[in-house]
Parts: C-alpha cells; structure tokens; sequence
C-alpha cells in the first residue's frame, strides 16, 4: 500500500516558511531527536521517554485498561516525571512536586486529584 | 551462652512519602521512615549500613541501622536548577556518583543555560561536590565496577565506560545510537538497579531488539557486557539474578524465571494485582519479592513462583531494594 505513495522530500521541497517561527527552523535551530550526528534533548532532560519507545506496556488482564499505550493506576504516579504520560500525569519535576500529597495511592484515592482544578 | 548473630533481609520499599522497611522473616512492615516527596530511586550503600534515594532534584540519605533520615542533600540555589538521573554509590561507600541536567538562568535575563549533562562526585562525609565532568546525555544508570575504583559504567543511549581521573570515556555497547542504521538496535529502559544478594558481580537487565526479548549482561568484576537471547519475550522493567546465578527474575505484568546461561524460560506467573517495578530476592534465594507499582509487594515462592502472599504499603512507589544486615 505504501509502495504507491509518492515519497516527498521534504528538505528540498519548495515550501517557504511565512513567520518567525518556522524561519526558525530553516536556520536549525531546532533539531529533530533522530538527527544521530546531533545531541539536543528536545523535551525533558534525562527520562525514559527519550531513550525508550514508548508503547511497550501491555495489560495481559481482562480488565481496563485493555491493550498497549494506556497509562493505568499502577504506573500513573511514577509516570509524573519526566517520563511517558506528561500530558495526561502532573508535572512532578517542575510544576507540582508535591502533587503526590493529593492521593497516596492513586488505585484507591484518584478521587482526591485536583492538581489542574483547585478546589 | 554465647550470643549468635545473622544476618536477616529487610525489603527497603520508597514510596510516595513513606519508605517501608519490610522484614523478610514475616513479610510485614515493621517501620516507616516519613518524608514529603515521590521518591525516583534509590541504592544502598555497598556495606548495607545507609540507603540513599532520590527524588528529581534531591537525595536523602538513610542510616539502615537507627532506620532514620540521617541528611538531605539539596543543589538547587534560586538561579540553579538540578536534575538528578541517576545515583550511585562508590564501592568504599564514601562518595556519590550522580548524573544530573543543571539549568543556571540569570535574574535579568529571560533565558535559560542548559549546561551539558554533569557526572558529580560527591563527598558523602563532607557533604559537598569534589568533581564534575561532562558526560553523554540521558544517563539513567551509574555502575560502579567491584575492583576499579577508576572507573564506572554509564547507562544511557549506549553503555559507556568512564574514567573517574580524566573524565574521559568510550562506548563499549551500541545500543542505540549505532553509526550505521540498519545495524541492530536495542530498545532498553536504565532506571532500576536490583542487586543481587552477596553481589556476585553480574547486572541484568531486558533488552529489545528486531529478534525479541535479550538479557544484558553487565559484568562488574571485569566491565564484560553480553547479551542472552530469551527463549519467550516478556516485558520486564527490570530483573534481578539469584545468588547462585542459576536463574534470572524478571518483572512487569508477570512475574518470569528464566535460567541464566541459556534464556529458556523455566515458568512465568500473570500479578495478578498488576504492574510491577522492581524484583528482589532473599539472601537464601527462597522468595522473590516483586512491586512496587502501586502500593503492594507481593512475596512469592522463587521455586515455582507460587505466590505466598501480599504486603500492603501505604502509598505508590517504584522501587524497592534488598538489604541483608
């Protein structure tokens, strides 16, 4: 199926950039993390997301949540670093350290959590 | 009647503000140490006699004799953030080897300086930094090697060996950042270090390749890496090998044993109260002790892993150590 797509080359294709930002990436400063030749942490400094791939996590259970790349109680708080669910966890390293606080165990007590909505 | 010491196994469990300390006679939790903070991970001291772990910007430091907080050691300053990735314990138990992301920002200029990711040297006895060398990016492990006090094992996109005296180092296992692509990559996860009892020397972990599941080998006696190719892949975050190093545990969803020298699978257990971190086994190899991931530890039996029962903790957590004292 893919074999009919036409490959496009993006580097060389003539799109022009219209604002600053994206002048920006023409002068590479921005870096994608598969440039091998080239070291920049694009998101968080130092976590599993950015040596491991993700996905890998399975739940052989009959029970939710059912099949790869769904973050469940068991890993969510350890999750909250810089680690794989940053848009679904708090932000443990910078803006809620102490989110913990809110729910010891998060199985039991996931209701207490109010890190993005104060009470 | 003379008095007759031995040696007993305690289970060091940090969690989200409580490190559990378990006793392994009756797999029950006989003390809690308080703190306010998620803990990360964690290593004892090579003597047993402290255990220190780490949040991201923090370490605190355990004497596992009075079981008490002994000291917290902060880098931060208002105009330095520190990261830490990984701690280490020197193998004379006097110095702390921490892979750390320092961001320094001045008050009147609204930018950040990432420096280069820092390998520190810290005196534990003086309570300071010694040493900084610049290292490669994402090191999520440190191993120190058993008879080289110049040198140590970093764990990050690729397995480094670095030299403690000229803070040089080279790769000595591609992993990932092999200089050609279609060479064999290895996806592997560095966070847990689980030692085995009496410490033969030999450090586990999984790997992922294009073949399946692998066993990475890191020899601490001799800085030797290998990679054993597993029968069955199962996904583990982290394993830990017998003291007799006949068998490797490895666990996440499942508990797996797994025979050292050939990868076959002997027998695999689903937990059945989910996933799990970090696996420790007893100084006799009798039971495997497997969590946290959420708050429980479950205990089984290491011959057929038979479950023998479960201990409840007080709050999530993701690493758990063995120490024998």
């Amino acid at each position: 199926m893919y074999n009919s797509i036409k490959e496009v080359n993006m580097t060389s294709s003539k799109l022009k950039s219209i604002n600053k930002s994206a002048k920006k990436l023409e002068e590479e400063e921005v870096f994608g993390m598969s440039d091998d030749d080239v070291d920049v942490v694009t998101g968080m400094p130092v976590g599993c997301t950015t040596i491991f791939d993700t996905g890998w996590e399975t739940n052989p259970r009959p029970t939710t949540p059912v099949g790869n790349c769904m973050s469940s109680a068991r890993d969510w708080t350890s999750c909250s670093g810089p680690c794989w669910w940053p848009a679904q966890t708090p932000d443990g390293v910078t803006n809620f350290p102490n989110f913990q606080n809110q729910c010891l165990a998060v199985e039991s007590d996931w209701r207490n959590l109010n890190f993005s909505i104060k009470k | 009647m003379p008095n007759i010491l031995y040696a007993k196994d305690y289970i060091y469990a940090a969690c989200s503000n409580v490190l559990h300390i378990i006793d392994c006679e009756t797999d029950t939790v006989i003390e809690k140490i308080r703190y306010n903070d998620y803990i990360a991970e964690g290593e004892p001291s090579k003597d047993g006699n402290n255990y220190y772990m780490h949040n991201w910007h923090k370490i605190y430091n355990v004497n596992t004799n009075k079981n008490e907080i002994v000291d917290i050691y902060r880098f931060e300053t208002d105009t330095t953030d520190f990261f830490i990735g990984d701690i280490s314990v020197s193998q004379n138990n006097q110095k702390l080897y921490i892979s750390s992301v320092i961001t320094k920002r001045k008050s009147n200029v609204p930018k950040l300086n990432v420096l280069p990711p820092q390998l520190i040297v810290f005196d534990i006895e003086k309570s300071r930094m010694i040493k900084s060398y610049e290292i490669p990016y994402n090191i999520g492990e440190i191993i120190t090697l058993r008879n080289d006090p110049n040198h140590i094992i970093l764990i990050g996109y690729d397995i480094y060996k670095f030299n403690l005296n000229t803070g040089e180092y080279k790769v000595i296992k591609k992993l990932t950042k092999q200089d050609n692509p279609r060479e064999v990559k290895y996806n592997q996860f560095p966070q847990w270090k689980n030692w085995s009892p009496g410490d033969h020397g030999i450090f586990n972990e999984p790997a992922y390749g294009p073949k399946g599941l692998y066993y990475l080998l890191i020899n601490r006696n001799n800085s030797e890496i290998s990679m054993i190719h597993g029968e069955e892949v199962y996904f583990m975050y982290s394993t830990v090998i017998d003291p007799n190093k006949e068998y490797i545990y490895g666990v996440m969803d499942e508990l797996v044993k797994v025979k050292l020298d050939n990868g076959k699978t002997i027998t695999s257990k689903l937990i059945d109260k989910g996933t799990y971190y970090s696996v420790a086994i007893t100084s006799d190899g009798e039971k495997v002790y497997a969590g946290p991931g959420g708050n429980d530890i479950t205990v089984y039996d290491a011959d057929n892993l038979e479950k023998k029962s479960v201990i409840p903790l007080e709050s999530d957590g993701a690493v758990m150590h063995r120490i024998t004292k």
